[in-house]
């Protein structure tokens, strides 16, 4: 069992063999103490709270409180002060299609996040291109045989506007093609795990998640031949990956930092981070 | 070795007795035996006998010695034959050997340089031939060998101990302790209780962290799948545990070892358990309620308490503008539930609603729940509270600022740092009694208590220690 308390330690001089009577310099228990406030993608969310564990048994007197509403609300909620760090599944300091640059803030990479297009387990489909992809995602393909699949409507599952997923997945699976809006076999969602239960529910039905939701419920389709594996990000094969990132307003300082260090430090990026299905960001060269 | 040990050790077998001339030659076999060439123009008169006890390899073991040139010098054969080194002539001189083959020294009687691993270097004082046989300066061949040697007490350790920072510390069944040393590849210890008896136990990045069983043979931990895997604490072997590959943390023994439970799924939302004899998983609850950890299990595996991190709750407009965003982070942070697991279907209870930090529940023998209580406000000092069975809360008073605790055989386990600075270990009993088992101004940053209660292993410092009976051992430096 882990204490994890911040270390000033002298030597034991000559001797291994101490007492408890032993004298020396005294030292101080994690001494840092205070809020942490974390908004924004709920990609994200489990690191972070897995992450915000570990953190408070180094500091107890730490609260790192965090809640997920997509990745654009986590620059929004720094930028009015209402979080102390923005959760986003892109660079968010710079401009990207759809939004503008949050000036003043920096991104602090902390994990990989891949992405899979998933679709109901009765869709018959096991690989889709990017060109097929686009012809879906903007409504000119509609139908499940023209790709290969069987005769039957597909209902396009997305995420809603302001989403670092769909942010994502439109830059690189769809090489910056639209999502267009359908009258009708179209949904939008909020969060990764609504759009995991649409897909799971809907029959016909295709979306896009992050890799580490994907689970027996949903099918994960290949995208160009190329199956959405961690190792297929990490061999540079499988392209639909993105950083995630701890937006702040400036340079971190504080307990913030420490928090923001603890997360990319090599022992929870290659401990709890892998396990929780992330990819390392030293693991991209 | 630092300066000031150094010092100390060569003050601990310096003497004032002085030898005029030590122009001997001589070569000595490992037995002991007469050396095949000897030419001497030592002043006999000069040299006194004498003898040195020290602790070698956690043996005491007394030594021939002889005062020459203001120090003491040590049968090299006996010295030899203490450290497991091996020992040849060869080429006017002799070359000795540590017990692992790594370390070489070469040296000739009478003459100051010498050689480690073809490193040139020079003794204080030369190499003597006495009464037949050849004496050496202790220091410069235990540490030439590998070795570490300690002025107070005078102890020598054949093998030094690993260097490094060390953390993740686990008892095993043999009374051994495995530790991580922080680096850029896994390495994975085994420590005896004997500084300097150490090897390197496993390389499995995997395996860096893991539960332990309560028998202490096995550890779980989980790869980047999802898969489980158990290590055999004794032979360092790694095997799969079922199929499963959904999200696994929070893993935890049950008393008898035939059980895993575990949070289970993505959003740690589940919790689960599987037979380490078949591999099947089983669900005990699945109630949506996203964010689990911390999960423990009662003794009799009747009770299972957890922790809910609740998050805080975000708004906006459909179309994500900013000014619509609002968060609310007044409910968030840790609230403890119990599930009883003895009643299929049993619905988890909330057990605490505070606003404090919440770390470590332990479920005692009587069904009492301990956890450590924070104020994030850092008003208040860390607490130990404990809720009755009849939901009676109440503070365990400890003249400590509890940073960890621990349910291990011999009882509750605290930690923490008092108001003079020392850091402190405190066994608690069922009544609230407290005893202290460890003080030390250095920090504590690690504990890991042993199966039978009587031992706790530290990391103070990024280094290793053994603790029994109030006394520290350190294993590494």
């Amino acid at each position: 069992m882990k204490l994890f308390k911040k270390i000033t330690f002298s030597a034991l001089a000559a001797v291994f063999a101490v007492t408890a009577s032993f004298a020396g310099a005294a030292s101080a228990a994690g001494s840092l103490s205070g809020k942490i406030t974390v908004n924004g993608s709920t990609a994200l969310l489990p690191l972070t709270l897995q992450a915000a564990k570990e953190f408070q048994k180094m500091n107890p007197k730490v609260r790192i409180a965090a809640s997920g509403k997509g990745s654009v609300t986590g620059p929004q909620a720094v930028k009015k002060g209402i979080a102390d760090i923005g959760a986003c599944d892109w660079d968010a300091s710079i401009d990207v299609p759809g939004f503008k640059a949050f000036s003043g803030q920096v991104a602090n990479k902390v994990a990989v996040i891949p992405f899979a297009t998933i679709v109901n387990k009765n869709v018959g489909v096991d690989n889709l291109t990017t060109e097929q992809l686009r012809g879906i995602y903007s409504g000119k393909i509609t139908n499940w045989k023209e790709v290969g699949g069987a005769d039957a409507d597909i209902v396009v599952i997305t995420r809603a506007f302001g989403s670092g997923t769909r942010v994502n997945y439109q830059a690189k699976a769809l090489a910056g093609g639209d999502i267009v809006k359908k009258e009708k076999n179209y949904k939008e969602t909020g969060s990764s795990g609504d759009m995991k239960t649409a897909v799971a529910t809907t029959p016909n039905a295709i979306g896009y998640i992050d890799l580490v939701y994907v689970s027996g419920d949903v099918k994960a389709v290949k995208y160009n031949g190329v199956a959405a594996t961690t190792g297929n990000v990490i061999n540079g094969s499988y392209k639909i990956w993105a950083y995630g990132y701890y937006m702040t307003k400036g340079q971190p300082t504080g307990a913030v930092k420490a928090f923001i260090d603890y997360v990319q430090s090599k022992k929870f990026q290659q401990g709890s981070l892998k396990k929780l299905k992330f990819i390392p960001i030293s693991a991209m060269k | 070795m630092k300066r000031n040990q150094w010092l100390s050790v060569l003050m601990a077998s310096a003497l004032l007795v002085s030898i005029s001339e030590a122009s001997v030659y001589a070569a000595e076999g490992t037995n002991g035996s007469k050396p095949a060439a000897v030419k001497s123009s030592a002043k006999a008169a000069k040299i006194k006998e004498g003898s040195a006890a020290w602790t070698i390899n956690g043996v005491q073991q007394t030594f021939k010695t002889i005062d020459a040139g203001g120090y003491k010098l040590y049968s090299v054969s006996q010295l030899a034959a203490a450290l497991g080194a091996g020992l040849k002539a060869e080429a006017g001189g002799l070359a000795l050997t540590d017990s692992a083959s790594v370390h070489t020294i070469k040296l000739k009687a009478g003459s100051k340089s010498y050689s480690i691993d073809g490193v040139k270097r020079s003794f204080t004082t030369a190499p003597t031939v006495y009464g037949g046989k050849l004496y050496v300066e202790l220091s410069a061949i235990v540490y030439g060998l590998g070795g570490e040697l300690f002025g107070s007490p005078l102890q020598i350790l054949g093998s030094a101990r690993p260097q490094g920072e060390f953390d993740t510390i686990h008892w095993a069944a043999d009374g051994s302790l495995l530790a991580n040393r922080e680096g850029e590849a896994t390495e994975i210890y085994k420590f005896a209780s004997n500084p300097g008896s150490y090897r390197l136990f496993s390389n499995d990045s995997r395996a860096a962290d893991f539960s332990v069983s309560g028998d202490h043979r096995l550890g779980a931990f989980t790869d980047e799948t999802g898969q489980l895997l158990v290590i055999d604490l004794a032979s360092g072997a790694v095997k799969p545990l079922g199929t499963d590959t959904s999200v696994k943390t929070d893993l935890t023994w049950s008393a008898d070892g035939k059980i895993i439970y575990f949070v289970q799924g993505d959003k740690q939302e589940k919790i689960s358990q599987i037979s380490v004899d078949t591999g099947v998983v089983t669900e005990l609850l699945a109630d949506k309620v996203e964010n689990k950890s911390e999960l423990r299990i009662s003794a009799d595996g009747k009770k299972a308490v957890y922790i809910v991190n609740i998050t805080g709750t975000a708004k906006n407009d459909a179309d994500s503008t900013e000014d619509s965003l609002t968060v609310d982070y007044s409910k968030a942070g840790e609230q403890l539930f119990q599930l009883d697991l003895s009643t299929k279907g049993a619905k988890p209870a909330a057990l605490t609603t505070s606003g404090d930090n919440k770390l470590y529940p332990e479920i005692l023998v009587d069904g009492t729940v301990v956890y450590l209580s924070a104020d994030p406000d850092g008003n208040a000092p860390n607490t130990l509270k404990t809720l009755k069975p009849d939901g009676t809360f109440a503070d365990i008073p400890l003249d400590i600022e509890v940073v960890w605790a621990q349910e291990g055989a011999g009882g509750l386990i605290a930690s923490g740092t008092a108001a003079d600075g020392t850091s402190r270990i405190y066994t608690i009993t069922s009544a609230g009694a407290s005893k202290e088992l460890f003080r030390t101004t250095q920090d504590i940053s690690e504990v890991a208590v042993s199966g039978d209660g009587a031992k706790l292993g530290v990391i103070s410092g990024g280094k290793l220690l053994e603790i029994e009976n109030g006394k520290a051992v350190q294993l590494t430096k």
